[in-house]
């Protein structure tokens, strides 16, 4: 086991330096001129050259990434283009709205996904099985910058339930956000919980449980249900970090003052430091999450132990 | 040749939609004439069968194409994606060794960045634009390819029937096209098929963030965006550019639904 986790704890530390030195050449991947696309072809000379040596763009590269580096181990990510004020701060200050939304999505996506999984699980390929399985497949091909502005007309424009956007009301302003961010993950969910289940249904313990006459909501929920959540575990961990992605097009449709929007006013601002600094900020949280979930399945699971730290 | 029974249906559904949009675009008005004397005008056969935009501009013939705009990005999106990350996983599972390690510390590094993330970091700095958009989804697509094809490479290299073309000299290239990828395309095919719905809900999210096609030229997320500001009073430019996108993604997914279902005829 502690073999495992240390093997994984190493491969963790050459995928952290790469994405850090990915994220890095971003600003210096763009095609043509950095300063140009911040100050506009009719810049000054002297305009120039100030925004170069506060950017440290005047230094070689490698002074860059080293100077980038040094301030990234201090929890620095730079400082807005735009505001002038530290990266780190600007998403610490978002941070809240967007974990906000990204609980309310995953707690909407278990609430809809589990009774969906095990009701169709039960009735493996009979209508109801199919159904719900289309309902699925139906809701990972709905675009959520899509789901977003149907919810919108329907509940407050025609319905006038709840509010169009912003985050003032409360409870009532996070339930449109939330359903619209967690129905891609309910599908996904939903799929998993009927596949894994049907696995398990398949096994020999199960079938020893149902020869002792075994009632069917025992076998299903104590039984079966503990095996199962083995990988509807793991995955849950790696969507929430793919949700944090999904809350920047539903924070776009709804104004959501999180971390989305955050990126968003920066992409048009063209504040490629915040850019840079939430697009890393995301992929470590990711990143962690990957981490903690082979961590977490490793003790939930102690077959685990035996594999190679892949 | 005969054609891969995965691949059929695949290609079939593709056609039938270049088709349909472009034959829908034919009845369609003019999709960029400006016209202020009829300006977001409900859907109707007098209004050209969808309505007007904000500009009056006829809401059909955009529709198509940003519709086919979209099949274009997400084919060439997998073609690209999916022939380089194929190439680097079969050469990577084929291998084995430091080879194999290197190319996957190369893909966890992909891997890092969830869903459309590293496309919309791609997309903001190169600036709109198709090519831009298809390079960036490029950039996130191929990961997936190489994933699974070094997954297949990696047992198919152990066969027998690998070994004897191995032991009667044969190039590199000739074993891993002609005997490990054609044992290897059926779960790869399926890749293509949910890649390709991925990659154009992708690319209608970048146009929606602003970061795609740019206007006059229309695109289902641009339409999408621009419709969000007409809601109350013009809903059929938010319902119908939705519709277009999840009814081509929908196909897609349900012939990849379908196809792995055969693969893992378990569940």
């Amino acid at each position: 086991m502690s073999k495992f986790i240390l093997n994984r704890l190493l491969q963790f530390i050459p995928t952290v330096f790469g994405v850090v030195t990915l994220t890095f050449f971003f600003i210096h991947m763009v095609p043509g001129d950095p300063l140009e696309a911040l100050l506009g072809e009719d810049a000054l000379a002297a305009d120039r050259a100030a925004l170069a040596a506060k950017l440290g763009l005047d230094k070689p590269i490698w002074e860059q990434f080293t100077t980038y580096l040094y301030h990234l181990m201090q929890g620095d990510l730079g400082t807005s283009l735009y505001s002038g004020r530290p990266v780190t701060n600007l998403i610490l200050e978002r941070l809240p709205a967007t974990a906000e939304l990204a609980f309310a999505a995953l707690f909407f996506a278990i609430v809809l996904s589990f009774p969906m999984g095990v009701f169709a699980a039960q009735r493996r390929k009979q209508w109801p099985d199919k159904v719900t399985m289309a309902g699925s497949l139906l809701g990972f091909s709905m675009p959520n910058f899509w789901l977003g502005p149907l919810l919108i007309m329907f509940f407050s424009l025609w319905l006038g339930w709840l509010p169009v956007s912003g985050r003032d009301d409360g409870l009532w302003s996070l339930i449109l956000p939330a359903i619209t961010l967690g129905t891609g993950m309910a599908a996904v969910l939903s799929r998993l919980v009927r596949a894994s289940l049907l696995e398990v249904m398949d096994a020999d313990y199960i079938r020893t449980a149902r020869a002792k006459g075994v009632n069917k909501h025992t076998l299903v929920w104590h039984h079966a249900m503990r095996n199962a959540l083995l990988p509807v575990v793991t995955v849950l961990f790696l969507q929430a970090g793919t949700l944090l992605t999904g809350a920047i097009l539903t924070e776009a449709v709804f104004s959501w003052p999180g971390l989305g929007t955050l990126m968003i006013d920066a992409l048009n601002q063209r504040d490629y430091a915040v850019v840079q600094g939430g697009v890393l900020f995301i992929a470590m949280v990711y990143l962690t999450m990957t981490l903690l979930a082979d961590i977490l399945y490793a003790f939930i699971d102690p077959r685990i132990k035996y594999g190679k730290g892949a | 040749m005969r054609m891969n029974p995965y691949l059929r249906n695949f290609i079939l559904f593709v056609a039938a939609a270049f088709a349909v949009t472009g034959l829908l675009q034919s009845i369609g008005g003019d999709a960029f004439a400006v016209n202020l004397k009829g300006l977001l005008l409900p859907p109707s056969p007098e209004n050209g069968w969808l309505g007007t935009d904000e500009l009056g501009r006829d809401v059909l013939s955009r529709l198509m194409i940003g519709g086919k705009l979209s099949l274009v990005v997400g084919l060439s999106v997998v073609i690209v994606a999916g022939i380089f990350g194929t190439l680097i996983g079969l050469i990577s599972g084929y291998f084995g060794g430091w080879v194999d390690h290197v190319i996957m510390r190369i893909t966890d590094i992909f891997l890092a960045f969830p869903g459309i993330l590293l496309a919309i970091a791609f997309a903001a700095l190169m600036g709109p634009g198709v090519e831009n958009v298809i390079f960036a989804l490029c950039l996130m697509g191929w990961v997936g390819f190489a994933r699974l094809a070094r997954a297949q490479a990696l047992s198919l290299s152990r066969m027998a029937y690998v070994e004897a073309s191995q032991v009667s000299g044969m190039g590199l290239g000739h074993i891993l096209l002609k005997h490990i990828l054609p044992n290897a395309a059926a779960p790869l095919i399926v890749e293509a098929i949910f890649a390709m719905a991925g990659a154009m809900i992708a690319e209608a999210g970048l146009s929606f963030l602003g970061l795609g096609v740019q206007p006059p030229n229309p695109s289902l997320g641009a339409m999408l965006r621009e419709g969000a500001r007409y809601m109350p009073v013009a809903p059929h430019l938010v319902l119908a550019p939705g519709l277009l996108l999840m009814a081509l993604v929908l196909g897609l997914n349900i012939i990849g639904d379908n196809l792995r279902d055969k693969l893992d005829a378990r569940l």
